[in-house]
């Protein structure tokens, strides 16, 4: 080897310093860049030469970079995100839905009722009074009002619940169309490479998938070539560079059902915000909805049988107090209709019904709440089935596919409102001989406060609803519990993926001083070479 | 594990949030006197909050009711007195016809008293005819024959959670008479007189001579006012007999009056009782109540206090590990 060879290996060292300089650089300019995963340089022995004293070293070369990454973190990670997308969203909704049951600042059902209760008190103490029927008819009203501005509160946080799932679906098709042009670039970039070279668009698609893990539940898998297929509710959202479009139904209910290649995938979605909002739209409908509007309806139906039973100071009788309970029934059907009334209201369960037919023209009235048939029979087009003081008319044809509800509670709360305007007909005497002074029925209806009510699961009014403020309460309590607990997991697994992936400033420093004096080194090298050179040239 | 300088700064704004977080519930607190901002920061402390104010609502509306109850059979009871009073000049009145000269012009007089008794009857609070039971739209005795015109409507209100009282004094028991079974006295010249129950209230009354079976003279009853009404007439008609057989229901009269009187004290008695129970029974709800939502303002400061020196200490020691970097010493 001769002199010049020194050259060589004093011009690797400064190359080999120079780019990993670079490396170090990069590293430290994007060490706030979200998601960037630290990269360093793979230095190696270059291959040595036979020369007099046996194998000599040719100096340094720079054999490629490293990506830190740890793709098991790394999907874990995707997980939690899930988790935490879910918890956050169901934190969200229930504390909006908290705030309508918000009984710690006397916003809620409890006062208005109870004043309700005392005004019918009132009433009964002076049966004769003006002032007092008139307090009665303002109380009536504002406990119709604030039972309206409650269901209000609930069917606007359920609304935002749909608005947001929509509105979510756009987002994860335009990251999902990211994901597949990212995917296509890595294909480009890593065909015919080693492995894994395309870091930044990697750390780039790693952080769509973040973002997306937040939003939906999704399952994902790499394919050789380095492009990744991601699989909501058991559809292909994104494989390889072709994306397939999330979209929103309206369903039968009123509610944003998730479809995704033409297949409703709603059940399917379990983790991430989308899957939260499914949960806490369901919960909400289910419970605190329904049992506001039970609860109403409860109310409506007491307080109108005692009240129909009794006599104005008028002498008239048979008055309802609140707008009489209606029946809302659904057709899910093409060839039939159905028609419904309360034909007797004492029998009423307050529980919801679902008409189904099978192949032999049988009919089957299920009660939804409990699940078990009431009535079944042979249908007949415009024969009367009644069932639990309601009548279902039917005409039409039938097939087994069709479906009907009817329903007690739907509009318990909308069609909520007092029906006596004359405080004549305030019905607080027992009979119509007694009057003017006969209290008897005002005191019955007052004492309905404490009287256990057979249709709200032998609870009173009250504690019917103290159950319901605390479940409302515990589910938000639950929600917030589990989003700290989610966090505080994510924050440990990013901590980890930090300690891997992560760039530290300090360590970037002393990188930095490292290979400037190996550059330093490496021009001393060639300096030293070049006095060498002058040397023998000046023999 | 290695260290990055991500990971000290989310640290520190974790940490910095967190203690900001809790500063900001004391702070609530503090200003808000409560301890839950919401039901979810308490789930049973709110539901036995609400149990304890539906509870004293309860109680104030029995306050109510009592109150009511009081002013009504106080009134009654002012009512009695004054029944009491006029029944006992009846019976002077009576007394004094038996050996007086001036009949007739002793008529006016218990005339007079009788129109008193029928004014007490048909006594009206606030626009009611309170001894009408429910009838109390209507004059609790007839202004010309005296008999009863309203029910037997008892008034309930509720003083207490399974607790009502009559708030009502019926006409028809209070002026009245309650007879079971026929009773004879004999006078001193040996006639008899009999009091006979007829239908309800009223009270057939026959004097009959020594033999106790021929009937020298028959009239009814069934209530004070014509009690009144019938002496005023026996004076009239000078019936000094008639006047000896009244003697007996004026008697039993003033009786029935006190014993009204005794009656309506029992219950504004038991009012007054158990207007000491509510409030007493207020009182601990009210401490319960309080002990359960409100926030101890000493403790919050206190709390506030330690928060701050821990969020100073944050900050500080936040400062001067970010402050410290290598590239400080690159020259």
């Amino acid at each position: 080897m001769s002199l010049f060879g020194l050259f060589d290996i004093g011009k690797s060292s400064l190359l080999a310093s120079q780019t990993a300089l670079m490396v170090t650089s990069n590293n430290i300019a994007n060490v706030n860049t979200p998601g960037f995963s630290r990269q360093g340089v793979i230095l190696s022995i270059a291959s040595p030469v036979s020369g007099k004293g046996g194998y000599l070293g040719t100096g340094v070369v720079v054999s490629g970079t490293k990506r830190h990454y740890d793709s098991f973190i790394q999907s874990q990670l995707i997980g939690q995100y899930q988790n935490y997308g879910r918890s956050y969203a169901l934190d969200n909704t229930f504390s909006q839905v908290e705030m309508v049951f918000n009984e710690t600042i006397e916003i809620g059902l409890s006062a208005s009722l109870t004043n309700y209760f005392n005004a019918w008190h009132d009433v009964a103490a002076n049966p004769e009074g003006e002032t007092e029927r008139t307090v009665l008819l303002q109380e009536a009203e504002a406990l119709v009002s604030r039972a309206k501005s409650m269901e209000s509160g609930i069917l606007d946080t359920l609304k935002q619940t749909n608005q947001q799932i929509d509105g979510m679906a756009d987002r994860i098709n335009s990251i999902a169309s990211d994901i597949a042009s990212l995917n296509e670039q890595i294909v480009q970039v890593e065909t015919g490479a080693d492995s894994e070279s395309a870091y930044a668009l990697r750390d780039q698609r790693d952080n769509l998938l973040n973002e997306l893990s937040t939003l939906v539940e999704f399952t994902s898998y790499e394919d050789t070539d380095g492009s990744i297929t991601v699989m909501v509710g058991m559809r292909n959202l994104v494989s390889g560079g072709m994306t397939n479009s999330l979209s929103t139904n309206v369903n039968e209910d009123g509610n944003n059902d998730l479809y995704l290649d033409g297949i409703n995938i709603t059940d399917r979605v379990n983790g991430g915000q989308i899957g939260g909002l499914i949960a806490a739209r369901d919960d909400i409908e289910s419970g605190s909805l329904y049992d506001l509007r039970k609860l109403i309806a409860s109310v409506t139906k007491e307080i109108n049988m005692l009240h129909t039973s009794g006599y104005g100071l008028d002498g008239s009788t048979g008055n309802d107090f609140f707008n009489p309970l209606q029946l809302v029934s659904r057709d899910f059907s093409s060839g039939a209709d159905i028609s419904s009334s309360i034909t007797d209201l004492s029998a009423l369960t307050l529980d919801e019904y679902e008409i189904t037919f099978d192949a032999s023209n049988n009919y089957y009235v299920t009660n939804r709440q409990t699940g078990s048939v009431v009535t079944s029979g042979a249908y007949v087009s415009g024969n009367v089935i009644a069932f639990d003081g309601i009548e279902v008319v039917i005409t039409g044809v039938v097939t087994p596919a069709d479906k009907f509800s009817v329903s007690p509670l739907s509009d318990a709360i909308g069609n909520f409102g007092v029906a006596i305007t004359d405080t004549q007909k305030i019905a607080a005497a027992a009979s119509d001989t007694d009057l003017p002074g006969d209290n008897t029925n005002a005191l019955n209806i007052a004492n309905l406060s404490d009287a256990s009510i057979a249709n709200l699961g032998n609870t009173n009014f009250m504690d019917y609803y103290s159950g319901l403020v605390s479940e409302v309460a515990g589910m938000s309590r639950a929600a917030s519990d589990s989003l700290q607990f989610d966090d505080n997991l994510l924050y440990e697994l990013s901590m980890r993926r930090e300690a891997i992936s992560g760039v530290s400033l300090d360590e970037e420093a002393l990188n930095l001083i490292r290979f400037q004096r190996s550059f330093e080194a490496g021009a001393r090298l060639i300096e030293v070479t070049d006095e060498l050179l002058q040397t023998i040239i000046n023999l | 594990m290695r260290i990055t300088s991500f990971m000290i700064h989310t640290q520190q704004t974790r940490s910095i949030q967190r203690t900001m977080e809790n500063m900001m519930k004391l702070g609530n607190q503090l200003s808000s006197g409560k301890k839950a901002e919401r039901p979810s920061d308490d789930v049973i402390g709110t539901v036995q909050a609400m149990d304890y104010s539906l509870l004293i609502n309860n109680n104030d509306q029995y306050k109510r009711n009592i109150n009511n109850a009081i002013i009504n059979l106080e009134f009654a009871d002012l009512v009695f007195s004054s029944v009491s009073d006029t029944l006992s000049e009846l019976k002077d009145s009576a007394l004094a016809g038996l050996t007086a000269e001036n009949r007739p012009d002793m008529a006016d007089d218990v005339a007079l008293l009788r129109d008193q008794l029928l004014y007490f009857g048909n006594s009206r609070f606030e626009d009611r005819y309170v001894f009408s039971g429910f009838r109390t739209d209507i004059e609790s005795f007839d202004p010309v024959t005296y008999d009863y015109q309203g029910d037997s409507g008892i008034i309930n209100v509720q003083i207490g959670r399974e607790d009502s009282l009559p708030i009502n004094v019926l006409g028809s028991d209070a002026f009245s008479y309650t007879l079971t079974e026929e009773e004879v006295i004999q006078l001193d010249d040996g006639t008899y007189i009999h009091y006979i129950p007829g239908p309800g209230t009223t009270v057939d009354v026959e004097i009959r001579d020594t033999d106790d079976t021929t009937v020298l003279d028959s009239f009814s009853y069934s209530n004070f006012i014509q009690v009144a009404d019938l002496l005023s007439t026996a004076l009239e008609s000078d019936n000094v007999l008639r006047i000896q057989a009244l003697l007996k229901p004026l008697d039993e009269a003033s009786e029935k009056a006190l014993d009204i009187q005794a009656d309506t004290g029992m219950r504004l008695k038991r009012l007054d009782d158990q207007t000491g129970w509510i409030n007493e029974n207020t009182t601990d709800l009210k401490n319960l109540f309080s002990d359960t939502v409100d926030a101890d303002p000493t403790e919050t400061s206190i709390r506030i206090l330690m928060t701050e020196v821990a969020l100073e200490a944050l900050m500080e020691s936040s400062v001067r590990v970010t402050s410290l970097s290598l590239m400080d010493f690159l020259r």
